[in-house]
């Protein structure tokens, strides 16, 4: 608790992603190569005071719930990012950075993972391409997901 | 994202008696109590307010949802509160309608729960039934001097 702050107009940017998605989700690590199926939802609100947006993933993957909170914001002017930080009902904690381009396209940068999201310009679906790396250096291709929204 | 945070590369972490302490915050709280004068804002004010604390599945994490009304101004945020085997250490994060992104070092003694930040801690005393909690806070500009920030009681609810 101390002084009142105003959001980073930054922060506006995550606007795109408020409301509930459906997720479908296709594994594509190079030894095997999935169709897309939908595994549950993935949302996305801002918390009062508009300084994090909380996204929350309620799916199922080989008939196990897999859930997650992630807080994402506020801004960080040097590295031109949004901090993000995820917990989830397999007890990991992560942090990864979010940035977007001019084109509109977001970058989620984690130590082992990272991924691309495309938006649609009607806002209504976005499709997300997930690398990981063992090494750090060499990554290599992971998952691809597809998010409708339905509110 | 669904699975953005599967730590496939890494060693899971694995479910211990700590987490399962952590079931004492389990529940929904009324609270009350008072701005003490290290207050920022509202110093003196009666703070009213009310917390949810419900487990994440899987039973790693508890989520805590909070709302403290004192005078005009509001304090509303969400948490998370986990237990960090490498440190052995109770780890609370919180994100507020301030801008903050709080982490305090939780640690734990028979009732007493005691949250250490850079520039806040508390002290957290359950009642031996587990329906009411106090909870006395402090601040500090420079991580050494302290001086009163609120006092809060609460009482389970639900």
């Amino acid at each position: 608790m101390a002084d009142k702050n105003k959001p980073d107009a930054a922060l506006k940017k995550l606007d795109v992603l408020v409301g509930k998605w459906v997720t479908e989700l296709r594994l594509n690590d190079g030894k095997s190569k999935t169709d897309f199926h939908i595994i549950g939802t993935d949302t996305y609100a801002w918390q009062a005071g508009k300084f994090f947006l909380v996204h929350d993933v309620d799916v199922s993957m080989d008939g196990e719930a897999y859930q997650v909170t992630e807080f994402i914001g506020g801004y960080d002017k040097s590295s031109k990012s949004y901090p993000m930080r995820s917990f989830d009902s397999q007890g990991n904690f992560q942090t990864m950075q979010a940035s977007v381009d001019k084109e509109g396209v977001w970058t989620f940068a984690g130590e082992t993972t990272r991924a691309t999201l495309t938006i649609a310009d009607d806002s209504s679906t976005m499709t997300a391409h997930w690398e990981q790396t063992k090494d750090g250096k060499k990554w290599s291709p992971w998952m691809d997901m597809k998010f409708t929204k339905i509110r | 994202m669904a699975a953005n945070n599967m730590q496939v590369l890494q060693q899971q972490p694995t479910l211990k008696p700590e987490h399962k302490q952590l079931h004492v915050f389990v529940g929904r709280w009324k609270v009350i109590g008072w701005n003490k004068e290290g207050a920022p804002v509202a110093p003196g004010a009666k703070v009213t307010g009310e917390e949810t604390y419900e487990w994440l599945t899987g039973g790693f994490f508890i989520v805590s949802r909070f709302q403290h009304h004192f005078g005009d101004d509001a304090h509303i945020g969400t948490g998370t509160i986990g237990y960090d085997a490498d440190s052995q250490s109770y780890i609370n994060h919180n994100f507020d309608n301030m801008g903050y992104a709080r982490r305090y070092e939780v640690s734990v003694h028979d009732y007493t729960w005691t949250f250490t930040g850079e520039f806040e801690r508390c002290t957290l005393v359950f009642s031996a039934d587990g329906n009411r909690k106090t909870e006395n806070w402090e601040i500090s500009t420079d991580s050494s001097n302290w001086q009163p920030l609120c006092d809060m009681t609460a009482i389970k609810i639900r």
